[in-house]
């Protein structure tokens, strides 16, 4: 089993940001730039591996939070052909407040857009039929820090720093708006890889490597995307589909669902409807970070 | 002394219309999308004033309090020279049903002269943002709206008794030392009087207002990169996120280190930056002269620099002198005053008033002579 110290590992250093390669005092907890936990660089150090930044990308709303959340909790359930290890109580803040709210039929809080407050994970996880260790970090991005920065770049740099560093990426799109016609999932979709596009900033002539996973979430509210993701987002993710053929060479189309049933509370005074998740039937949830462990 | 009538505030003229640009900054569902952005602004809005202000709102929990009608302020300088004004307020709840109350935040943005017309005080001009939007936060999408009338503006200052106890003035001093200095700091407001806080901003000089960033009523943020913040709520919490960074930590029970020092002795020499200008500060504050201060603070719209307030603060302690100054200090002082060129308003305002008291003084000592 490889567990052996990366060769091509860059020299670390405890107080330079793994990010976005600022040197910080001794004791700072968080990055003075991005604010990523300078435990994530530490932690490194102590792994003597440099980990890989796999990032979760997409509009506010579409999942985010609620898919890392899950996602990291099967891994430390050993799920399928994983194993995970997390590495610092920090990285389970995330799993523990996306299983704790859904388990009381609650979404969990909307991720804020002020970059010192995200989750950030950080797994050692084992793929057992490679039987290669990956060390993972994978920060929670606000999707309206993200929906700023491709808007306007520059204005949270950390979102730049964080996606010009990331191994790999999934691209989560509304596959319940997308059904239903709107056309907001496929623009956001377009300007997201548009944005990546500049980031990683090959050649017009080469297309990206980066394996991008395009997740297709709330799939439980159209289940025939499960059948044949890529066809479901080329029908009605037309414009995403024809940039992820113009210019990546490395993507691939999932579904995924978490919430089994949807029930919805109104509140008669104030004529607000509020959905509540009333149990969930997790579908789709590894297949796509495998795929992305594949690539690595 | 009471050299008021001497500072009395006086308008720019280009602030005779208070028409300013602004913008929302919200979450609602709209055909563009959902989540925290802003959601209407009027025409005048540059794209860097928005990258800025949508680096600086507050989003989801970005308030301090969960109550529902809990306020909160955000103040910053923006690189085009202009300075924006955020009233915070929660405005229902969070429509993704993500739990929570939706953060809703109307900024002004205001020139120079604008800002001015308020006394460069954001709690001012959230007054004037108050008085338009009512009860009820502006929660339309618009892509563009028509400017803000924020009427004549306000120099009112805060509503507070201007007896303070030493503890009180030991933390207005560090924060003012720290915002001179330009160290970003949080002040633990807990605890303190009504109106503490817009004092403690108040009793910076103006021309240095301008050019801090504020916040209260908010959850501290460091990605906000705010100079000035300040909590009355999730002491310890706060606490911890600022040890061990560069931002300092002002409590009313541990004053900055040196804070106060300076006051032991008015004849006692301090080679630290803007101790003079502290010690005027202090000696101010201690005796009560709140409004005083505040005026003269209100009027220094030029030379900051540890020079510039030093000369300021001696000249303002040199009409004290000089109303009480034999023959001898009489002419020393009328001479040093002679050819003075005033760098700020608040010290052309006091040499005027210092030539004043001089000529007054002169004809009382004149007399006096006469007499014997």
């Amino acid at each position: 089993m490889n567990m052996e110290p990366s060769a091509t590992m860059r020299k670390l250093e405890p107080d330079v940001c793994l990010i976005c390669g600022t040197r910080n005092p001794d004791s700072a907890i968080q990055c003075g730039v991005c604010f990523a936990p300078m435990a994530v660089v530490q932690d490194a150090i102590a792994q003597e591996r440099e980990p890989e930044i796999v990032s979760v990308v997409g509009e506010s709303n579409v999942g985010k939070t609620v898919y890392l959340g899950v996602l990291l909790d099967m891994l430390a359930q050993r799920a399928g052909d994983f194993k995970a290890i997390p590495k610092g109580a920090y990285s389970v803040d995330l799993q523990q407040t996306v299983i704790s709210h859904l388990a009381h039929r609650m979404f969990p809080p909307k991720t804020p857009m002020e970059a010192n407050s995200w989750y950030w994970a950080y797994y050692q996880v084992l793929h057992r039929a490679l039987n290669r260790w990956v060390d993972l970090v994978m920060p929670d991005m606000a999707g309206e820090s993200l929906a700023a920065e491709v808007q306007n770049p520059q204005t949270f740099r950390v979102v730049h720093s964080l996606l010009n560093k990331s191994s790999g990426m999934l691209l989560l799109c509304d596959a319940a708006q997308a059904a239903n016609g709107a056309t907001q999932p496929d623009f956001f979709g377009m300007k997201m890889l548009s944005y990546i596009d500049s980031v990683l900033g090959v050649g017009r002539d080469q297309r990206i490597n980066t394996p991008i996973a395009v997740v297709l979430c709330k799939a439980d509210h159209c289940p025939e995307c499960f059948d044949d993701p890529e066809a479901f987002v080329e029908a009605n993710l037309n414009r995403v589909w024809n940039l992820c053929e113009n210019r990546f060479a490395n993507v691939a189309f999932f579904a995924a669902s978490v919430v089994g049933s949807l029930g919805y509370a109104y509140d008669e005074k104030n004529q607000e409807a509020t959905a509540v998740p009333l149990h969930t039937a997790l579908c789709g949830i590894l297949e796509p970070f495998e795929w992305i462990v594949q690539q690595l | 002394m009471d050299r008021s009538a001497t500072l009395t505030p006086t308008h720019d003229q280009e602030t005779s219309s208070l028409l300013v640009d602004h913008a929302v900054f919200t979450s609602v569902r709209s055909p563009m999308g959902e989540g925290y952005r802003i959601i209407a602004a009027s025409g005048g809005l540059r794209p860097d004033e928005r990258m800025e202000t949508t680096r600086r709102a507050p989003s989801h929990g970005g308030l301090n309090s969960e109550d529902p009608d809990a306020l909160g302020l955000v103040g910053f300088p923006l690189p085009t020279g202009r300075y924006c004004v955020g009233l915070v307020r929660h405005a229902g709840k969070e429509h993704t049903s993500r739990g929570g109350l939706r953060v809703h935040t109307h900024f002004v943005f205001l020139n120079r002269a604008q800002f001015a017309a308020f006394a460069c005080d954001p709690w001012l001009v959230a007054g004037a943002i108050v008085a338009i939007d009512g009860d009820e936060p502006p929660l339309k999408p618009e892509t563009t709206c028509p400017q803000l009338c924020l009427g004549d503006g306000c120099s009112q200052p805060p509503d507070v008794s201007p007896r303070m106890s030493s503890v009180e003035v030991g933390w207005l001093e560090s924060i003012v030392a720290a915002a001179l200095r330009g160290d970003p700091l949080v002040a633990n407001a807990h605890g303190s009087g009504d109106g503490c806080e817009q004092l403690a901003w108040r009793v910076i000089p103006s021309v240095m207002r301008e050019k801090r960033s504020m916040s209260i009523g908010l959850t501290y943020a460091p990605s906000r990169a705010l100079d000035i913040c300040f909590i009355s709520e999730r002491i310890e919490e706060t606490r911890r996120l600022v040890m061990n960074t560069r931002t300092l930590w002002i409590d009313p029970a541990t004053p900055l280190p040196g804070v106060g020092a300076q006051a032991q002795g008015k004849g006692q020499a301090s080679s630290a930056p803007y101790a003079d200008w502290l010690v005027l500060t202090r000696t101010t504050l201690d005796s009560g002269r709140l409004g005083e201060l505040i005026r003269l603070c209100d009027a220094i719209d030029g030379d900051a620099t540890p020079d510039g307030l030093a000369t300021t603060a001696r000249l303002y302690d040199h009409i004290d002198e000089v109303s009480v100054a034999d023959a001898a200090d009489l002419a020393r002082l009328t001479t040093r005053y002679g050819g003075f060129a005033p760098t700020c308003r608040a010290q052309k305002l006091l040499v005027e008033r210092f030539k004043k008291t001089a000529a007054h003084r002169a004809q009382q000592l004149s007399q006096e002579a006469c007499e014997e």
